[in-house]
């Protein structure tokens, strides 16, 4: 099959009219690029807004297991100090109970 | 935009204007529009036949390209990416309005034949307008935008020989419909 084109058809096509340049047009598809940007600002706030209130829900929980974690570290924490060397112990000892707090915080959510 | 920025805008080539609206100038891409309305819009009222929903197809093909035009890889290629933007709406609207729109089942199923009455000349959008879509859709980018039969398969994401087939029996049918006395 050749991909000539036939000439009386072409010239028909060819003869026929174009819309005119309309502003009307323009400014329709202006407002519809302001209601897509007004769009997407709702879809952004409703976002954040559930991203926030999120927070706030997983807040509670992950204080809760915070806190539950350092009343069990802090006795420890307290007799490692008391020996030579205990402060870099401790340290190490409190980076290690936060991971697990994050962890377990995770975990009960 | 004061109206000297605007004339600007207006004399600058489209390559710089094309950038300024990836940029997110959103009065660059209505010098865009006001650009390229004339053949986009054309080429809705060719594929629908109804002027009013062209219109509204060709807004739709332009809203989706003031989206996605950061994907646009070159300027250069704007002209052909917004006919392909186009197609792809028209192409969702008809298949909202006649499913299915199947280019292989349509190879099998030719219409009724026409009235042989010569009375019954058509003019040419009556007569694209008598056409199977997929058909009219592969004619007016091979008649009217230009593209090759591979141009067209590679707009339509439709197989080369289906797209064949299309122009040339919708060729065949158009001559039938117009007439020979018009055409020749």
């Amino acid at each position: 099959m050749t991909e000539e084109r036939d000439p009386h058809l072409a010239r028909l096509f060819a003869e026929a009219p174009e819309p005119q340049a309309d502003e009307a047009f323009v400014d329709a598809v202006r407002m519809g690029m302001a209601r897509g940007r007004r769009m997407d600002l709702a879809g952004a706030l409703a976002m954040s807004a559930a991203v926030g209130l999120t927070c706030v829900a997983l807040a509670g929980p992950v204080a809760q297991a915070v806190g539950q974690v350092a009343g069990q570290v802090a006795p420890v924490m307290a007799e490692l100090f008391d020996v030579p060397g205990g402060e870099i112990l401790a340290v190490a000892f409190a980076g290690l109970m936060a991971v697990s707090a994050m962890v377990l915080s995770r975990v009960r959510v | 935009m004061r109206p000297a920025d605007s004339l600007r805008l207006s004399n600058a080539p489209e390559a710089q204007v094309i950038a300024l609206a990836a940029a997110g100038s959103d009065e660059a891409f209505a010098e865009l529009v006001r650009r390229r309305q004339g053949s986009l819009r054309a080429l809705m009222r060719r594929l629908c036949g109804d002027a009013a929903l062209a219109d509204d197809l060709a807004q739709q093909a332009f809203l989706q390209a003031w989206r996605t035009l950061r994907q646009l890889r070159s300027p250069g290629a704007f002209g052909g990416w917004l006919r392909q933007v186009a197609v792809h709406v028209w192409l969702r609207h008809a298949r909202l309005v006649r499913p299915p729109l199947d280019p292989i089942e349509d190879l099998d199923a030719e219409p009724a034949a026409e009235s042989p009455d010569p009375a019954a000349r058509l003019d040419l959008s009556a007569a694209l307008a008598q056409l199977k879509p997929t058909q009219r859709l592969c004619i007016i980018l091979n008649y009217v935008e230009g593209l090759s039969h591979a141009e067209v398969a590679a707009s339509t994401g439709w197989p080369l020989g289906a797209v064949k087939s299309h122009i040339a029996r919708g060729t065949a049918r158009l001559r039938r419909l117009l007439s020979v006395e018009v055409l020749s």
